[in-house]
């Protein structure tokens, strides 16, 4: 999902990924969208050029339907890019239903940063929520879901949250 | 740095890896010392997964092996690992493992038999998080049938 985009521009495929995305606006009824305004030397795919900001309310969710018990990678993009003109970066907390997952701080990360984990879902309704955890605005640029086999990536007990993910080469290009 | 002189068989790996990220590898500067990765983690309590994946991308001689153990730390290790050509190993602890303190540092290391050092061609890593409450199930607005 490219959030923030408008319905009327969904769906299109990405040349570079080669991923096709939709508009969040099937799966949140609130938050608004906000453009990020164009920063020299950074170049930013798509769907990193809206976003959707989230002004009222301290948990706003995403509702998506899953299998239950399917092995999904889910990726959360955020960049801030001062899309509201008061280049306040935001720092919040993204939750997988009532469950902490990690705190997004782009207050850190100021070009913005990328959340992955790979969850089971208990049920058929998965819910990604940004809370607010102090004054700022929670944003989120695209929202990702990728069933995997269910034969890899099993822990003991638990998730798996995504620190890094590197193939040795001296090349510089990312690989999808 | 090394660039396959081989082709690299990618077909039948269950972890999806592109082929391009199997053409390159790392093997130590000094080929008698181990290649260490290193980082970080949030706090010394944090349990890691980490996934290594080898495959052989040279072109060896009858005479050469190419051989290491993989260690994290005093208390934990593989056994040795010899990568084959045309096939990728998937290399990862089943068992969570706490760095310590908040470094990890993960060691390729060459066994006496090997004449050859170490190598990787990719790695991501882990740590878990406990998700302790049901999700809620929502059935509002759902006619009686299903």
């Amino acid at each position: 999902m490219d959030c923030g985009l408008q319905a009327n521009e969904s769906p299109y495929t990405e040349p570079i990924t080669k991923l096709t995305f939709t508009s969040d606006a099937d799966f949140i009824k609130t938050g608004k969208s906000g453009k990020i305004q164009n920063v020299r030397g950074m170049e930013y795919i798509k769907p990193y050029t809206v976003l959707r900001y989230f002004p009222d309310g301290v948990r706003n969710c995403y509702t998506l339907n899953v299998i239950q018990g399917t092995n999904y990678l889910i990726v959360a993009m955020f960049t801030y890019g001062n899309y509201d003109n008061l280049n306040i970066h935001p720092k919040f907390d993204l939750y997988l239903g009532p469950n902490i997952w990690t705190t997004v701080d782009l207050q850190r990360k100021v070009n913005g940063t990328r959340a992955e984990i790979i969850h089971i879902p208990r049920s058929t309704s998965l819910q990604v929520c940004l809370v607010k955890t102090g004054t700022t605005t929670p944003v989120i640029s695209a929202l990702e879901l990728r069933p995997l086999r269910n034969d890899t990536y099993i822990p003991q007990s638990g998730s798996l949250k995504n620190l890094f993910r590197v193939y040795l080469t001296d090349s510089k290009d990312t690989i999808r | 740095m090394l660039r396959a002189s081989l082709p690299v068989n990618t077909s039948d790996n269950e972890y999806d890896i592109p082929e391009n990220v199997l053409v390159t590898a790392a093997t130590p500067a000094n080929v008698s010392s181990p290649l260490t990765i290193s980082w970080n983690v949030e706090t010394p309590n944090d349990l890691v997964y980490a996934y290594l994946y080898v495959t052989e991308i040279q072109s060896l001689r009858d005479n050469d092996t190419r051989e290491f153990n993989i260690a994290a730390g005093p208390n934990v290790s593989y056994r040795p690992v010899s990568p084959e050509e045309s096939q990728v190993y998937n290399l990862f602890n089943t068992s969570p493992v706490k760095c310590e303190g908040v470094t990890c540092h993960l060691q390729l290391i060459r066994t006496p038999n090997s004449t050859l050092p170490p190598l990787l061609n990719a790695i991501e890593a882990f740590t878990t998080v406990e998700f302790p409450q049901s999700e809620t199930y929502t059935n509002e607005g759902m006619s009686g049938e299903m």
